[in-house]
């Protein structure tokens, strides 16, 4: 049986927001390493998210400006998903590809887990891996508007890595994440991904060592060799 | 019941709500208590409605998100906005001004359920939230308080309480154990 402690306490951590991005990388590191099948894991992360979500519904309400309804609706009637598609609901994937997401990421996640150890690990013993000093992690700065948190641990080599994600809306259907370097102003592309449940675990070769900055944009599906819209996430490195 | 009205509402949202009578329900609804708690983390009136637009919009882009066997709409709108306030006050780095004004004040939590008042519509759930945190050991409130509400790191609460991080993050699982078990599994 799994040791989940460690596991446990960030857990109560991130249903609090006390997580400072190093301990988010740690994480999604050991969330990855535990598999996306954990079912304790994914236990206690839900027991702890409601927990903490109860102790803000015993609040007494507060007064909401009078023009805020309005324009939050009407933001929502603007970024509804194009005529045809029925509304917010067709934003999630159909089961069949979901279904492809989630095998596609248990992937993932298995050459990630295998790999991990020689990047991010360095085991006090096969249960307890710490992160290894000389990794580099970096935290993507979301841009507004952009849900969940994003981190590049760079290996002391400078060229490869993973990139951690969580909390990620689902691209819309026929669009994906792409990940890239920018030196100057010459984007290389990392790759492209597509979260499930809302979480990455990928790994990337870059010149991570040269590039000013780590940024992540939504993309057409086919993957363009060239940025086509702008960062939803930046990371300086 | 309020969270059966706001499943409703839900289904609705998710259906397509063509006119978005329903996303606006919802909104009425549950936006004074996610402003609440947006205001507890931020300290900013602009802040906070900024955290619940964002959250509601989350709602509406992801509606399928929600888990039907799991908390109530309001928790899970709660989650969002919460995590969106606390995102928010780290990104303007306030959380260094914050925190050096919380190093600053002495850290009394009297009564912990001062602000934790009867909401009309939910009585029962308030009564509970105060009975757990006052049955909490006040250095495992003193955590709850500074993280949960006041949206401070673990490395900020551990500066303004003057612990080692080891030890606001022990305090932080104990009592977030305990709540657990008063608030959540009590309640299945």
């Amino acid at each position: 049986m799994r040791d989940h402690t460690e596991i446990e306490e960030l857990l109560a951590l991130e249903a609090l927001g006390g997580l400072e991005p190093e301990d988010r990388a740690r994480l999604d590191a050991l969330l990855a390493e535990h598999g996306h099948d954990c079912a304790e894991c994914a236990e206690l992360r839900e027991a702890f998210a409601e927990t903490a979500s109860m102790l803000g519904a015993g609040l007494e309400p507060a007064t909401v400006s009078a023009d805020l309804e309005d324009r939050t609706v009407a933001e929502a009637m603007a970024t509804r998903p194009s005529a045809g598609d029925g509304g917010p609901a067709a934003i999630a994937p159909a089961p069949r590809r979901r279904t492809a997401l989630v095998a596609i990421a248990a992937a993932i996640v298995l050459v990630a887990v295998g790999a991990l150890g020689g990047y991010l690990a360095a085991p006090r013993n096969s249960e307890q891996p710490s992160l290894n000093q000389n990794v580099r992690i970096v935290q993507f700065a979301p841009s507004d508007g952009t849900d969940g948190s994003m981190t590049l641990a760079v290996a002391p080599d400078g060229t490869n890595g993973y990139v951690f994600g969580s909390g990620l809306a689902a691209p819309p259907d026929g669009e994906t994440y792409e990940l890239w370097t920018i030196h100057g102003d010459a984007p290389t592309s990392l790759g492209c991904v597509v979260p499930s449940d809302g979480q990455i675990v990928v790994p990337v070769s870059g010149a991570f060592a040269t590039a000013d900055v780590a940024a992540v944009t939504v993309e057409p599906s086919a993957c363009p060799g060239a940025p086509t819209t702008s960062p939803v996430m930046v990371a300086t490195l | 019941m309020d969270d059966a009205r706001d499943r409703e509402l839900l289904g609705r949202v998710r259906a397509g709500d063509p006119e978005g009578a329903a996303f606006r329900e919802l909104f009425r609804r549950n936006a004074g208590v996610a402003k609440s708690v947006a205001m507890r983390v931020t300290r900013s009136d602009q802040l906070a409605e900024e955290a619940v637009q964002e959250g509601f919009l989350q709602l509406w882009r992801a509606p399928e998100r929600f888990d039907e066997a799991r908390a109530t709409v309001r928790r899970w709108l709660l989650t969002m906005v919460h995590a969106r306030a606390v995102d928010l006050v780290r990104r303007e780095q306030a959380q260094r001004r914050r925190t050096q004004e919380v190093a600053a004040e002495p850290i009394v939590v009297a009564d912990p359920a001062d602000d934790v008042v009867a909401a009309v519509a939910r009585p029962g759930e308030a009564a509970s939230v105060r009975a757990a945190l006052a049955a909490l050991p006040e250095a495992q409130r003193q955590v709850i308080e500074l993280m949960y509400f006041r949206g401070v790191s673990q490395t900020g609460v551990a500066k303004a309480l003057g612990l080692p991080l080891g030890t606001v993050k022990s305090r932080a699982l104990l009592a977030m154990r305990k709540l657990r078990t008063a608030l959540v599994e009590t309640e299945r």
